[in-house]
């Protein structure tokens, strides 16, 4: 099941796409114009867009692109649905951010086998960008970690020093600080680790 | 899935099997009713778009039942208002007045005739 958000306004046209989806199990949410379909993607958070290309208020090609600025993480497959066939129209809508485009009126089976293959490619998206991000953030706490582990080996080195002196309550002091030092950076490690990998549920 | 008729009269019966396959008679019903709700406001709206002069009120409505009249096989309905459209998007508003007298006609021939599939 997926959760598919339908911009057209053409009621007859919704009403067919959303009887057809919906008995295939997904979860559809409809707009006439495009601003209401910027604002309900916005809280129903689609997997999925279909649009119309020309709308009241924003157009569809505008809606593409501004629900491409909406979440970075969460990939929507958005596939255009509209009467011109036009390859200057497809190629706007591709260049807006649309992943698909088919002519009106859509058959069934050809509207269901698109949504299957963008469904597929959307999990895809999210799962790679998910893991771009995981890396980005496992980049950030290595650095830090990277940073204790140097403070630790000064620490050390202090200690090996003061060792050969006679003056062991430096000695005493510089360990602690590497042991303090030491645990922060087991910490932080411990912290990530629990963390699920992204798909793992 | 129906087999694909060929259009013959106001309406393409290979558009209504596509809905029918989607959601059965009763969803074929309730896009008929639909359609005869809204088409008149569609018509309206183009009527209105010409006499202020806005081309692009025009070619909005225009398109509008365009894809309307396409999702229900309203080929002559479709026709007229591809005519429309494009003579709006291009700033002609006399191409696409003299377009759209042939709108009425065609209405009325696709309206009886989904009233008479509704039964």
């Amino acid at each position: 099941m997926a959760k598919v958000l339908v911009a057209d306004d053409d009621p007859g046209t919704v009403e067919f796409i959303r009887t057809l989806l919906a008995g295939e199990g997904h979860q559809v949410e409809t707009a006439a114009d495009g601003a209401s379909a910027l604002a309900k993607a916005k809280t129903f958070r689609p997997e999925v867009l279909i649009t119309d290309l020309r709308m009241p208020g924003l157009t569809g090609n505008q809606l593409a692109a501004a629900v491409r600025g909406l979440d970075r993480l969460n990939y929507v497959f958005i596939l255009v649905l509209t009467v011109s066939g036009e390859k200057a129209d497809k190629m706007k809508a591709l260049l807006s951010g649309a992943d698909d485009f088919l002519v009106k009126p859509a058959r069934p089976g050809e509207l269901l086998g698109r949504l299957e293959v963008g469904l597929r490619l959307q999990k895809a998206e999210s799962a790679a960008r998910a893991t771009a991000q995981r890396r980005s953030e496992l980049g950030v706490v290595f650095k830090a970690l990277a940073s204790e582990l140097d403070l630790i080996a000064i620490h050390l080195e202090a200690a090996g020093k003061a060792i050969g002196r006679p003056d062991p309550p430096a000695a005493r002091r510089a360990c602690n600080e590497a042991i303090e030092v030491a645990k922060r950076a087991a910490a932080v490690t411990r912290i990530r680790a629990a963390e699920p990998e992204p798909g793992a549920d | 899935m129906a087999p694909e008729t060929p259009p013959s009269g106001p309406i393409d019966g290979a558009a209504l099997a596509r809905i029918r396959d989607a959601g059965g008679d009763d969803l074929v019903g309730r896009v008929i009713d639909l359609w005869l709700e809204g088409a008149p406001r569609y018509a309206e709206r183009i009527r209105a778009g010409l006499a202020r002069g806005d081309a692009r009120e025009v070619a909005c409505a225009a398109h509008a039942l365009r894809g309307s009249a396409l999702n229900l096989g309203a080929l002559r309905v479709s026709a007229v208002t591809e005519s429309v459209e494009c003579a709006a998007d291009r700033g002609d508003l006399a191409t696409a007045a003299s377009e759209e007298r042939a709108l009425g006609p065609a209405l009325e021939g696709a309206a009886a005739a989904l009233r008479g599939m509704r039964g």
